[in-house]
């Protein structure tokens, strides 16, 4: 855990303008970043991490929702895209997004990594070459599937699943000892679940490395297709506003991991090189959509492992082509996200709420970027430079939820639901899987109309072996920029089709790894063979 | 005052109307309206299909640069106490000096969600509560030509089930903005919890991180 003998800077209290020298500065303590710190400061490097957000640790996590969101989270739980039509769930706290998941850790599917190394030329990365690396990171941070039994509202799926004959299976989590609570979004207030933060971070820590914390990396300054210093921004006390002081780090290495928001506009910023014009481009979210269910017994969505079955079914029917796909789950439920969902006011909500115990809700998360028709989102800078998420919605994923809403109908009705009802504007709880049917045949698929979220987001700087369609090369180095790798979800070629925390963990163990070695020649003699 | 939907759409899509949306700089506003229909996200994409289509905006008008300060602005607080009634309908205490202290407590919630908001976020609410705020808009946005603290629960109620079920999402998404900072705000207050059946987190599991000093 961090502790007071840790080299912990907090951009607020500077006040005056600092220079730093390190080996390696790496931006944003995520998945990617956490990871990352960890096998540099291991290897001997000095290593320097920026953090956005606050350091907000067990104590901090006191279960209050609403005091989760407006601390721990980006924009207080607000942020959505542009156009603000899909709602991001972003971790914006040391530990990243980690801090705030639901702990679900799937490797990334043997699909989705034989797509990356036929269509974007990356035979690095194939399930063989993968798999050391998700071992690694699956030991590391005790993923395993969970041993506990589903909790009522898990078991929704699992039996709607089992009376319909669909697939379903136990989501492996990253956790140790825990107790089953069902706060992980609100940060685990007994540091079980093994996140960036009680994990990798506090050993880099330990290894020597620095972490300032309410301090934004803003710029990367370039000369001759080198990076020469990162430039910084001490931040204010809710992290947001910048207080002047300004932190510039001068390193022989630099790792962008800020995310698929953060990453690509930092270099966008900086004026990276981009020539073939991939920078910000292909910007994935697994757009998820919501059906909900009145069940006749209580579900208490709020308590016990938030995500522990989940269903593959209708995710590779046609491989990674044909329609959407999409993976089924739960999301846990907690009074400010139901009534946030369900798409009513005054009178109704009231009576929804009233109900709120016996609230059950599925989501689908479509695997967006493998199809043609699915070319993702692209991200660009605002007036004020700051990077924001287009995100527009074609047909192709449309289609896709509304097949998920009429699946997500049947299985809750399947399971037992009294009534069902898409979480849509115009949507009603239906008591019958017909009328259902009917009202989800006559949904219309519009922005802002479905509650429509997104907790993954993914690509921006993605991955490839021509520079023409990529960002960075298989060893996580910027096509231009020698000095300069993205190790975090942003170099996904396309979405993963699952949870992205393992597969952001076991790219960058592997990249990070590299790089280890090639700084420090022999570093890291007991991870796995590097093959970039 | 409730003009027809054909009115309405001719001012609507005239694009030479008023753009005042800054509650703060109100009466600057309306002695000198400010128009400036090349500027991105702003009055411009009025006149045609921009707007339908949707930028980010919730709802145009202002020059823009106004962004929402905390705590909020008293006319700004008004707005969601005389919304508050309708979209938390049968939730807020009946004895006065309770309701009161609800609304007290709502607003500084809805205080804290904005101050975590971009100043982006923070701008686009402000044109939508300005909108509200502006006799003009607010009849163009919800047939109300008095002031929403002066219009009943019905009334309210009215606009805000056009919004939900219009089929522009400019006005879907300024619904969603409004219920999720009142309603979500109202549910996650532990006073609050017992409405929803919701026992709240594990009582020996609050207790294990307490701070001595709480």
């Amino acid at each position: 855990m961090i502790a007071a003998h840790h080299h912990l800077i907090d951009g607020t209290r500077l006040k005056n303008d600092q220079v730093v020298d390190a080996d390696v500065v790496i931006v944003g303590t995520g998945a990617g970043g956490g990871v990352t710190a960890e096998l540099l400061a291991k290897s001997g490097l000095k290593v320097v991490m920026l953090e956005t957000g606050p350091l907000q640790m067990r104590r901090d996590f006191n279960m209050d929702e609403r005091r989760a969101y407006n601390r721990l989270y980006a924009e207080g739980g607000n942020l959505t895209t542009a156009d603000g039509s899909i709602a991001i769930l972003r971790g914006r706290t040391v530990g990243g997004s980690t801090t705030v998941n639901w702990t679900s850790s799937f490797r990334t599917p043997g699909l989705t990594l034989a797509h990356w190394v036929e269509r974007f030329g990356l035979p690095e990365i194939s399930v063989a070459k993968m798999t050391p690396w998700f071992e690694w990171a699956e030991r590391r941070l005790n993923i395993e599937p969970w041993a506990m039994p589903p909790n009522a509202n898990n078991e929704v799926l699992k039996n709607g699943c089992e009376k319909l004959g669909l697939d379903w299976a136990v989501i492996p989590r990253n956790v140790k000892g825990c107790a089953n609570l069902g706060y992980c979004g609100m940060g685990c207030p007994l540091e079980a679940k093994q996140s960036m933060l009680v994990t990798t971070i506090p050993a880099a820590l330990e290894y020597g490395a620095s972490l300032y914390v309410r301090t934004r990396a803003w710029k990367v300054a370039i000369r001759k297709g080198k990076v020469e210093a990162l430039i910084a921004q001490a931040l204010g006390e809710k992290s947001i506003s910048p207080t002047g002081v300004k932190i510039t780090i001068r390193a022989q290495h630099y790792v962008l991991a800020g995310g698929a928001i953060h990453s690509p506009a930092l270099l966008m910023r900086s004026s990276a090189p981009d020539p073939h014009g991939t920078l910000g481009k292909r910007s994935f979210l697994h757009p998820v959509n919501l059906s909900l269910a009145r069940m006749p017994g209580k579900i208490d969505a709020y308590y016990g492992a938030p995500q522990s079955i989940y269903s593959d079914h209708y995710q590779w029917q046609d491989g990674t082509g044909g329609p959407a796909g999409f993976k089924l789950e739960v999301p846990p439920m907690h009074p400010g996200l139901a009534a946030g969902i369900v798409g009513m006011h005054g009178r109704s909500l009231a009576g929804q709420m009233r109900e709120f115990p016996n609230l059950n809700a599925l989501l689908a998360l479509q695997r967006d970027g493998f199809d043609e028709q699915s070319p993702g989102g692209e991200v660009h800078l605002q007036d004020d430079e700051r990077g924001v998420l287009d995100y527009p919605l074609h047909q192709y994923l449309w289609e896709g939820m509304r097949r998920a809403w009429h699946v997500m109908a049947d299985i809750q009705f399947a399971a037992g639901a009294t009534a069902v009802s898409p979480a849509h504007l115009d949507a009603e709880f239906s008591p019958t899987p017909e009328k259902a049917r009917q009202a989800i045949d006559r949904l219309s698929l519009q922005p802002f109309k479905a509650a429509l979220f997104s907790a993954h987001l993914m690509g921006g700087c993605g991955m490839g072996s021509d520079p023409a369609q990529s960002v960075i090369g298989p060893g996580g180095r910027h096509h231009h920029l020698e000095n300069l790798s993205v190790i975090d979800g942003s170099i996904f070629p396309t979405s993963i089709g699952a949870n992205p925390q393992l597969s952001i963990f076991g790219q960058s163990a592997r990249i990070a790894t590299g790089l280890a070695r090639e700084m420090r020649p022999g570093a890291l003699p007991d991870m796995p063979v590097t093959s970039v | 005052m409730v003009p027809g939907a054909c009115l309405k759409l001719a001012v609507t899509c005239g694009g030479g109307y008023f753009a005042l949306m800054n509650l703060r700089k109100r009466e600057n506003a309306l002695t000198k309206p400010i128009f400036d229909p090349g500027r991105r996200r702003v009055l411009g994409g009025l006149a045609g299909a921009g707007w339908l289509a949707g930028t980010g905006t919730i709802i145009t008008g202002c020059s823009g640069g106004h962004v929402l300060r905390v705590p909020l602005a008293v006319a700004e607080a008004k707005l969601f106490r005389a919304i508050a009634p309708a979209l938390l309908s049968g939730l807020l205490p009946t004895n006065p000096a309770e309701r009161e202290d609800g609304l007290n407590r709502l607003v500084d919630a809805i205080s804290i969600s904005v101050s975590s908001l971009s100043s982006d976020g923070r701008e686009q609410l402000a044109r939508l509560l300005a909108a509200l705020d502006f006799r003009l808009t607010r009849w163009l946005l919800t047939d109300l030509w008095k002031p929403l603290h002066e219009s009943s629960v019905d009334e309210i109620n009215g606009f805000l089930d056009n919004w939900r079920h219009s089929s522009t999402g400019r006005f879907n998404f300024a619904y969603r903005t409004l219920t999720k900072l009142v309603c979500s705000n109202w549910y996650q207050m532990p006073r609050n919890y017992a409405q929803s059946g919701y026992p709240g987190p594990p009582a020996w599991a609050v207790r294990i991180n307490k701070r001595p000093e709480a």
